[in-house]
């Protein structure tokens, strides 16, 4: 697996002109925008999506056929993306937290410094997901496929949740009690929730990930 | 080295049904037209592919149970499919050297310079050549007991041919246990590189020969009706019929210079094999 993401990370070295390019346009983000967490938001997707550009440079020209007969199990390769999707996705995070958080401290000395990092704390969940998410659909369909499958199934989710509270509201469902019970939850238990919510998810996903690969024909 | 025993694989349109074996110290060269089943095997023997039936041994071990060091043994070039092209061969470099325990860094580093393959550029602005050349060498820079060549030299010029063809002759010269499965279009490559050939047509394996008998007794008889009507038969592999009459391939040349004067043997290269063993009636 070492092999692989070393592979990954030398992608990554030679997109090294986007990643700059991007970081700026974060950086602009925080001095212009009200709302700082959206660069955090921001330079966290930036690198966590790479996770599915590097699947995408694997299968470019076909690539799959050699990458399977060099030394590694075709788990070897799911844990790879794995790792690597875990560790952009967590740097990125943890850098774009810090540099905000600077910000933020040279900009406002007094702000709450506490609340502000678990508002930070509170994107990670949504970026496993979107790993959980994308990374068994980008193996199991490739880049162009997926992308379509992608916009399904978020348009479909829409669309599910859409009618799932017009049904609520025609049925004059009590949804008081679960509001009631979410705000009787404290924020740390809140996060911490959602984050090991996003991570049961997540190993679902690579079972899933597992999976498609031991089974896909090159 | 390798046995490759009834394997089956069934497509919509197209079935592979072989069984050959691979001695250990040979070049062996797997010839067909395209579609005739070369790479499909190739994926069958490299685990790309699942198989219906049959069973596929490599070091004396099913191909199922292979583990990362066994695969370390392999060296596979795919006529296809390499390394991203947004890699360059100074990220390659480390890649290797983490999965392969054997990875010889100076002696692929020196194949670079020699064959003038920039280090610090992307693999997908390389010429064909050059891509097939780093593919030869990433193949023999880790001391691979067995190679596995599935169309190396396609779409390379004469002179591009003849380096690859060093690479693997210098690769051979240094272990002589070492083995190589190769496929080719082209065969005067296999002619003067191969110990024995395989002929694959709509996935099943037709003829299996050494090269040097396939060079040294086949033989094209060409005759017209009459004197192909009184011919001895027996030696005769292949019939097709032609404007002046009948082009029959023989294994056993030396016959028919010897018993039928009247009729004109010339020598048979691969290509002449192939196209009769394919296109001609059997006998």
């Amino acid at each position: 697996m070492k092999g692989l993401l070393i592979k990954d990370l030398k992608l990554m070295k030679n997109q090294k002109k986007f990643f700059i390019t991007f970081f700026m346009i974060a950086v602009i983000f925080l001095i212009t925008y009200e709302n700082k967490l959206f660069a955090v938001s921001y330079t966290t997707m930036i690198f966590t999506i790479f996770v599915m550009s590097t699947i995408s440079y694997d299968e470019y020209e076909n690539g799959y056929p050699f990458l399977f007969v060099l030394p590694i199990r075709r788990s070897d390769y799911v844990n790879s993306k794995y790792c690597f999707g875990l560790l952009c996705c967590l740097a990125a995070w943890l850098l774009a937290t810090l540099y905000t958080t600077i910000y933020q401290i040279t900009q406002k000395p007094d702000g709450n410094l506490l609340e502000w990092i678990g508002q930070c704390c509170m994107i990670i969940p949504f970026f496993l997901l979107f790993l959980a998410f994308s990374i068994p659909v980008q193996l199991k369909f490739g880049n162009e496929k997926a992308r379509v499958v992608i916009f399904g199934i978020l348009g479909g989710s829409t669309l599910i949740i859409y009618a799932a509270s017009k049904l609520i509201k025609r049925m004059n469902v009590n949804v008081s009690v679960i509001i009631q019970l979410a705000e009787s939850i404290s924020n740390l238990g809140l996060v911490i929730g959602c984050i090991a919510g996003s991570i049961v998810l997540l190993m679902i996903s690579y079972i899933i990930s597992i999976h498609i690969m031991n089974k896909k024909q090159f | 080295m390798l046995h490759v025993q009834n394997v089956k694989k069934t497509y919509q349109n197209f079935t592979l049904n072989c069984s050959f074996s691979i001695q250990p110290g040979y070049i062996t060269g797997l010839v067909g037209e395209n579609g005739a089943g070369k790479s499909t095997t190739f994926k069958a023997i490299l685990g790309l592919i699942s198989i219906d039936a049959g069973k596929i041994e490599l070091f004396g071990k099913d191909i199922h149970d292979f583990t990362n060091k066994d695969r370390e043994q392999l060296g596979v070039v795919l006529s296809d499919s390499g390394f991203s092209g947004y890699l360059m061969i100074k990220d390659i470099v480390p890649i290797l050297q983490s999965m392969y325990h054997s990875f010889d860094k100076q002696a692929f580093l020196q194949g670079c310079s020699k064959y003038r393959l920039p280090l610090d550029k992307q693999i997908r602005n390389f010429s064909t050549g050059m891509k097939a050349k780093l593919k030869i060498l990433v193949a023999v820079s880790h001391n691979a007991k067995f190679l596995l060549l599935d169309e190396p030299t396609a779409g390379l010029d004469v002179t591009a041919r003849e380096d690859l063809l060093d690479m693997l002759r210098t690769y051979m010269e240094q272990d002589e246990t070492r083995t190589v499965l190769i496929s080719s279009h082209i065969s005067s490559d296999l002619e003067n590189l191969c110990d024995d050939i395989y002929l694959i047509h709509d996935g099943e394996i037709i003829l299996h020969e050494d090269t040097d008998l396939l060079l040294s007794n086949y033989g094209i008889i060409k005759t017209d009706q009459a004197k192909f009507d009184t011919l001895e038969k027996q030696y005769l592999l292949r019939k097709k019929k032609e404007s002046y009459g009948y082009a029959c391939l023989t294994n056993e040349k030396q016959y028919y210079i010897e018993n039928a004067p009247d009729v004109i043997v010339e020598s048979s290269g691969i290509d002449e094999m192939i196209t009769m063993m394919i296109r001609g009636e059997r006998v």
